[in-house]
């Protein structure tokens, strides 16, 4: 099951986003204090991030910012209303969001990104997971050929 | 570069959609009116992504990219329809196996972003397979390896009795060089 990541201010826009998502079968977790939320992304593994940009301590985009640091792989999507575009450029650019999603949301839109979003951070997740598998193999061949090559220089009676 | 394919039967749309992905310069582009003409492309040439028109008289989008996707499975099958064809759309996704649909008229943003969307997909999912099948060689040659070790194990004991612990500098240890944890998971 993919594990999302609301975070909002505003309890009644995170209920909403929930009630749209959760029939998708997301296990959803919704956080008001964007601190609670990076706390708890050092625990457990999400898919996917859905947060505001205008909360009261923190922007959303500087919250991805280190989110991202967490969880390189998760998806990152930043909400906001339409009036602050050229904040979102420089803010985009710097967190490396992936998605913008308007609010108020078209539930079409917001379920297609989240779909899109857990495809894409899956794909990551996999090709991380078989990077970290090459290297352990890259190491244990090295370890094999050493030890091979060893009873082939020490041992020249040996044959194969 | 990314080779992308555009199909649509009336020009003026082809050079409206070429128009909007070609700002993007790692695209180069391809057009078809005739979806016979772009198959016949297919069988030559390999296509990041494919975007098709739905009505088309010759032969409709769902065919055209059915066929397409036998041809090359890997490349990203989008198309692009009115909203009044949702029926054929739906067989659509089965049949081709389509990424995604943009309604006509298109949004120009939308567009790029859907498409760029589906091209970065398209490499996670290439590379991923390349460094699947990195690993699977990789798994391969540790099971060679293997499988020599253990022929030096019971032919000739006496070689591993002097040569485990030897060497300090290289700490091998038998579990590890006939390890299940690299050879078979």
């Amino acid at each position: 099951m993919n594990r999302l990541m609301l975070v909002d201010d505003d309890e009644n826009i995170l209920k909403a986003m929930r009630r749209a998502l959760r029939a998708q079968g997301y296990e959803i977790e919704m956080f008001r204090d964007p601190a609670d939320a990076l706390e708890r992304a050092a625990e457990v593994e999400f898919d996917l991030a859905i947060v505001d940009y205008r909360m009261p301590r923190t922007d959303g985009a500087r919250f991805l910012e280190k989110f991202r640091q967490i969880q390189p792989d998760a998806y990152r999507i930043l909400a906001s209303a339409f009036d602050d575009v050229e904040l979102f450029r420089n803010a985009i650019n710097r967190a490396q969001i992936q998605k913008f999603i308007p609010k108020p949301w078209d539930v079409y839109v917001l379920l297609d990104s989240v779909a899109q979003g857990v495809e894409q951070s899956g794909l990551h997740r996999q090709l991380t997971a078989l990077k970290r598998e090459l290297e352990e193999k890259e190491r244990l061949l090295a370890e094999q050929q050493m030890f091979i090559d060893r009873i082939r220089r020490e041992h020249p009676e040996w044959q194969e | 570069m990314y080779r992308i394919m555009l199909v649509d039967d009336e020009e003026r749309i082809l050079k409206a959609l070429s128009r909007v992905l070609g700002r993007n310069k790692t695209m180069e582009i391809e057009l078809f009116t005739a979806p016979e003409s772009a198959l016949k492309r297919a069988q030559t040439a390999v296509f990041d992504l494919v975007l098709s028109d739905y009505r088309m008289p010759q032969m409709d989008g769902v065919v055209f990219l059915t066929q397409l996707k036998m041809i090359q499975p890997e490349s990203m099958r989008i198309i692009i329809s009115g909203h009044a064809d949702l029926n054929g759309l739906l067989e659509a996704i089965n049949q081709a196996e389509i990424y995604r649909f943009i309604s006509k008229p298109w949004d120009d943003y939308e567009l790029r972003e859907t498409v760029e969307k589906a091209l970065a997909i398209r490499d996670l999912t290439v590379e991923n397979r390349r460094l699947a099948d990195q690993v699977r060689r990789q798994r391969e040659e540790i099971e060679r390896h293997r499988r020599i070790i253990e022929r030096i194990e019971v032919l000739h004991p006496e070689l591993m009795n002097v040569n485990w612990g030897e060497d300090g500098s290289i700490f091998l240890d038998e579990a590890e060089l006939t390890d299940g944890k690299g050879g078979v998971s």
